[in-house]
């Protein structure tokens, strides 16, 4: 590694936290609402007031300009199209920066209404006149960098945007619950529009555009759905700002991605329709139906063996000398990965030649009773056993914390009065203080169960599938990014989001009662 | 990592106090509650779960001829330890060897901004979910959790095509425009991390921060605070104790992880971390246990010194994600 490579990679950190930074801050600086404030009177006031964080947002985006033309000409990377692009995009920004605050100051006094709308209508011509300009760019030379892929992302997502702002505009001094329902529905008209376009624009052309109208329209539903419930009133709006990064994100990066997902697994390798082939070749192959035994086999023996062990563990360190040291023995293997528990227990269970020193722990105390050093990770069916093992080292430390803080829970009282009266150690236990923790035991048993299903990384690094070890997620994985199969590898996707659902459905319903007894 | 009901950590710690409390009298009982056979099968559960670790540390320090010819146990009779594995291991020049060191180094550049942002998101819409209230909030928060059922594995691909067709472009200029940036880079992989971290997030925190006293967050209303500056100087101060407790999960979380990375990394030095490094080298070099035994230690050290050293947090953040609530 070269220190150029290092300072990259640093860089990259450094410059993609700034960003975040910036954005996390311009987002908060919608929460700086002019009903907020006091009314200011006069235009040095108002000048005051606003000019900080314009300033320092107009200084910035001159600061990029200037070095920008500065670089050009001195550094070799710094092409003419790249230099164009900064000056540009810097004037407009100030160019809305300032216009931005000057409608601020001229509508101050006016109905919400008419603030609202004023800003829409502007907004809108404001979204055609760069779409047209991207549309034209070709023979403006300060526009050079304008791709074609951008023009066509202008065009596609520009229009609906425009249209729908216009049609919110319009519909502002209609009485709220019309409005309300109104704006909603031209927001989601709009997000159908953009896929109708792209779909449109990509018949007539060879290159696809591939799936982001999709995402497009997915964040443009959620900021509609997302204004709908903050226009009733005005203290719930700045949920729209506090809200609207996460909801974002969690609908392009998972809900989308798993509706995709979802219509992914009725098709082939090519992408095409048909029908439900991958779940018969699913259940109907031999490999894929061991597959699926296997997964079965983990999902019942590591959460019941984990959380056994961890139990019992947990009642016999109780109260007893040492017992933090204890209790970080064995919790210990949570801090470590998946890969690295891979290889630690690759490590124990080494083969070698009967005629040679085992090197593998396993191995050594089988020779020890005299029996045949084994090929443990490979004579199937034992080795998803020995595959579980590592599961189980893993789990049986957060089982053991959680049920250990839950048996404290329970009132010594009640374990005192047990024994008085006579119960022994085994009654006491299975009668007081397993009926006390029952809920954290469901508890621990549902959150090892998913970790079980969706378990990846171990099997990927000790036998990568092979020797009739492979599981659910590991086969989806193999199928998908390794054997070109993406439809397969969606459906064995969909087949462990259809056995995850009763265990979350279970929990929401748990979740629900405890919100009703609050 | 997918925790479920919900819980208010005041209590977990009420719990443990009334405990405290009953000490003198939970002595009694716990004298005739455990017996040595207990405490002997306790002490035989230790020690199975820390051998498997232990050999692999001693081993990693062993000569490599060594490691390959016997076991780690003849250590005790025939003591010898080195450094070279992990020289070779970390800094070794030459293309064949694992070269950890670059590895380590894009680990962290995963890890640290996978952390931050995810937590300040999560923060944020936590709050909102606490505090503002808007109609729909409790079905949205509902949708939210129930977020979590949605398997990593089923968002990989269409997140990859979204990726590779609106991401891989910007990656390109940048990579071109700033000649030290190659054109692989961490972006996908944080935005990957934040967006599978989130669910959990926002449920833990918002369980936390909804226990905050009303009265503290109505007192800075009449006093004319907005939504922004109670986040900043009310929620996010008394909020400490879950945050640092989600930050060392998320952190070890995205440390740990394979998945990701074998998805959204290239593979490559430029931004591949070490967990991907070293599945590769079990499945290549599986017999080749002196770099083995050394690189999963290097992989094991940071989140080892965050357990040891933040185990309170660690612990605590395990408590509020699944005790009863």
């Amino acid at each position: 590694m070269t220190t150029i490579d290092l300072i990259g990679k640093v860089l990259q950190a450094v410059v993609g936290l700034a960003a975040f930074g910036v954005v996390m801050a311009l987002l908060l600086t919608f929460l700086d609402r002019p009903e907020d404030k006091p009314r200011i009177e006069g235009w040095r006031a108002a000048v005051k007031q606003g000019l900080r964080p314009r300033l320092i947002i107009i200084a910035a985006l001159v600061l990029i300009a200037v070095l920008a033309r500065v670089l050009y000409g001195t550094a070799s990377w710094m092409t003419q199209e790249l230099t164009n692009a900064a000056i540009v995009l810097a004037i407009v920004g100030i160019g809305l920066v300032l216009l931005q605050w000057l409608l601020d100051r001229v509508l101050q006094r006016a109905r919400q209404a008419v603030r609202s709308a004023v800003m829409r209508v502007l907004g809108a011509v404001l979204v055609v006149v760069l779409v047209l300009l991207g549309q034209a760019a070709e023979g403006i030379p300060a526009l050079d960098w304008v791709t074609p892929a951008l023009t066509q992302a202008a065009v596609v997502v520009g229009w609906p945007l425009a249209a729908a702002l216009l049609a919110t505009a319009a519909i502002a001094f209609l009485p709220d619950r019309i409005r309300r329902s109104a704006r909603l529905v031209a927001w989601l008209l709009a997000a159908v529009a953009v896929v109708v376009l792209g779909l449109v624009l990509e018949q007539g052309q060879e290159r696809p555009i591939g799936v982001w109208p999709w995402a497009a329209a997915a964040a443009i539903s959620v900021v509609g759905v997302l204004g709908y419930v903050a226009d009733k009133d005005d203290d719930s709006k700045p949920m729209l700002v506090f809200l609207l990064p996460a909801a974002l994100l969690l609908t392009i990066g998972l809900i989308y991605p798993a509706i995709r997902t979802a219509i992914l697994a009725f098709t082939d390798a090519t992408g095409t329709f048909n029908g439900v082939d991958n779940f018969v070749w699913m259940f109907t192959q031999p490999e894929a139906l061991i597959t699926l035994g296997n997964t079965i086999v983990w999902v019942i023996l590591v959460p019941l063996l984990s959380t056994a062990i961890g139990l019992a563990y947990a009642v016999f360190i109780d109260k007893s000398r040492g017992e933090r040291v204890y209790k970080m023995l064995v919790f210990m293997p949570m801090a470590i990965s998946f890969v690295g528990a891979g290889i630690i227990w690759k490590f124990m269970y080494a083969y070698r030649g009967a005629e040679q020193d085992q090197i593998g722990l396993i191995n050594q105390l089988i020779v020890l009773f005299g029996g045949e050093p084994q090929q443990i990770l490979q004579n199937s069916p034992w080795n998803t056993l020995a595959l579980l093992v590592v599961m189980i080292w893993i789990q049986t430390g957060f089982a053991m914390v959680v049920l250990s803080a839950a048996i404290k829970g329970v009132p010594t009282e009640q374990i005192e009065a047990a024994s008085i009266d006579g119960a022994s150690p085994w009654q006491r236990f299975s009668n007081v203080v397993l009926p006390g923790i029952r809920s954290s035991l469901v508890v621990v048993v549902t959150t090892i169960s998913i970790a079980t299903l969706k378990v990846f990384d171990i099997v990927r690094t000790m036998t990568a599938g092979n020797f009739n070890t492979s599981v659910v997620a590991n086969e989806m994985y193999t199928q998908a990014f390794r054997s070109g199969e993406p439809g397969r590898g969606a459906a064995l996707a969909l087949i462990l989001f259809v056995m995850v659902l009763p265990i979350v459905v279970y929990n929401v319903r748990i979740l629900n009662q405890q919100k009703a007894i609050r | 990592m997918s925790s479920v009901a919900l819980t208010p950590e005041p209590k977990v710690s009420e719990g443990a106090v009334s405990a405290a409390a009953g000490v003198g009298r939970a002595d009694r009982v716990k004298r005739r509650l455990t017996s040595p056979w207990a405490t002997i099968a306790a002490l035989i559960i230790a020690v199975v779960w820390t051998i498997p670790t232990f050999g692999l540390l001693l081993s990693s320090f062993r000569p490599a001829d060594q490691i390959s010819s016997t076991g780690w146990w003849s250590f005790f009779t025939n003591p010898q330890l080195t450094l070279a594995n992990y020289r070779d291991v970390l800094f070794s020049g030459s293309d064949t060897s694992p070269q950890l060191g670059e590895y380590f180094v894009n680990s962290l550049m995963i890890a640290i901004p996978g952390t931050i942002i995810p937590l300040v998101l999560a923060a944020l819409a936590a709050y909102a979910f606490a505090w503002v209230k808007f109609r729909g909030s409790g079905t949205l928060f509902v949708v939210i959790f129930a977020l979590q059922i949605v398997p990593l594995q089923m968002a990989l691909i269409p997140l990859l095509q979204l990726f590779v067709t609106f991401l891989q472009p910007f990656q390109d200029a940048l990579a071109e425009t700033v000649p030290f940036i190659s054109e692989r880079q961490y972006l996908p992989v944080w935005i990957a991390h934040t967006i599978f971290a989130l669910p959990l997030a926002i449920f833990l925190l918002h369980n936390f921060i909804s226990e905050i006293p009303g009265e503290v967050v109505e007192a800075a209303r009449v006093d004319g605070a907005g939504h922004g500056q109670i986040f900043f100087r009310i929620i996010l101060p008394l909020a400490t104790p879950a945050i640092a407790s989600f930050a060392i999960f998320q952190f070890l979380w995205v440390w740990n992880d394979l998945l990701v990375a074998l998805v959204f990394s290239s593979g490559t030095p430029d931004t591949a971390p070490l967990t991907q490094r070293l599945a590769e080298l079990a499945g290549s070099r599986g017999e080749n246990w002196e770099r083995l035994t050394a690189g999963a230690f290097v992989s094991l050290i940071v989140p080892l010194l965050v357990f040891f050293g933040l185990q309170r947090f660690f612990v605590r953040g395990l408590l509020a994600g699944s005790a009863k609530g």
